[in-house]
């Protein structure tokens, strides 16, 4: 299977995963009377917004070249192709907010959200991939720590509430 | 407010995952003779990765294996705390009893797929924790090799729809 996607793409769908997950925490915010979950939901969609406009911006601040190309400058720093594969399997995923029916329970619609924190950790790993400015790295790398809070946070709901 | 944890145990959570990597694929190919094949060579690869968490807490100086993971807010180690726990990442549980309630290969391959996925989101805080940059490389690597293996199991999934 050969997958090819360039840096400004890979952006692209970053910033659609953070939608989704913006979306999604709204959705299940709106799914609870309860008003302490409700703001862990809504701080977690605010979050995931600020996330959407680091990519955004780091989008914008492509070159052409890496507009067009799968990798920066030179052949050490192309993608590995199994990364490259790994993010079609992660990156392109239906609106998880339409999942959400109000049906669920609450532990349920927790488990969801931290199946879609991990989604996104494995996706922007691969993401690194893509970039070869050190800064650019370290952002990505604090928006990885960043969802890795949003699990403990997460984990301690669900405890809360089994 | 629990020990916090060092780079020995951390390595041994690893170790864990690979072993019961390898026992899940094992008994998944001897259930599912269809996609047997992929699913052996994927044990063999679980094999090799636990072979070098093993050389790497192995290597761990003295020093290293009682010394905690460099974290200053203390955020590295709530993530480990919880995917040590068994709450959202059964790193303990073994994958093999969860084989029983699967009917057919496409839902085997599916939890494997969501297994290799946990995997994925713990070695990536675990190259948080691991010093040295040879040691955070080697776990890179493992986790370029998962992703692979996601690749191929959802390349299986397509060929058996």
């Amino acid at each position: 299977m050969t997958v090819t996607f360039n840096a400004f793409e890979v952006f692209e769908i970053a910033e659609q995963i953070e939608q989704n997950g913006t979306n999604f925490y709204i959705r299940a915010a709106e799914l609870f009377d309860d008003f302490k979950i409700r703001e862990m939901f809504l701080r977690l969609a605010e979050w995931e917004r600020q996330h959407e406009i680091t990519f955004n911006r780091m989008k914008e601040q492509l070159s052409e070249k890496d507009r067009q190309e799968s990798s920066s400058n030179t052949d050490d720093l192309l993608p590995d192709p199994r990364v490259m594969a790994g993010l079609a399997v992660f990156g392109i995923r239906s609106d998880p907010a339409k999942e959400l029916h109000g049906r669920q329970s609450r532990t349920d619609i927790l488990r969801r959200a931290v199946e879609k924190e991990k989604d996104s950790i494995v996706f922007y790993h691969g993401l690194k991939e893509f970039i070869s400015a050190e800064a650019d790295k370290e952002k990505i790398n604090d928006i990885i720590k960043e969802e890795m809070r949003h699990i403990v946070i997460l984990d301690q709901s669900l405890k809360e509430n089994e | 407010m629990s020990m916090p944890f060092n780079a020995d145990e951390v390595f041994e959570m690893a170790e864990q995952i690979e072993r019961n990597g390898g026992k899940f694929y094992r008994a998944a190919a001897k259930k599912f003779p269809v996609v047997g094949k992929v699913l052996l060579e994927l044990a063999s690869m679980e094999d090799e990765h636990l072979k070098t968490f093993a050389d790497m807490r192995a290597e761990l100086s003295d020093t290293e294996v009682e010394e905690l993971v460099f974290d200053p807010d203390g955020q590295a180690q709530m993530y480990l705390r919880v995917m040590a726990d068994g709450h959202v990442f059964d790193t303990k549980a073994d994958p093999v009893e969860k084989l029983a309630d699967k009917d057919t290969p496409e839902e085997v391959l599916k939890m494997a797929i969501g297994l290799e996925k946990d995997s994925i989101a713990f070695y990536a805080g675990l190259k948080e924790a691991v010093p040295g940059k040879a040691g955070k490389d080697k776990v890179e690597n493992i986790i370029k090799e998962e992703m692979g293996h996601i690749v191929i199991l959802n390349q299986k999934l397509q060929d058996l729809v």
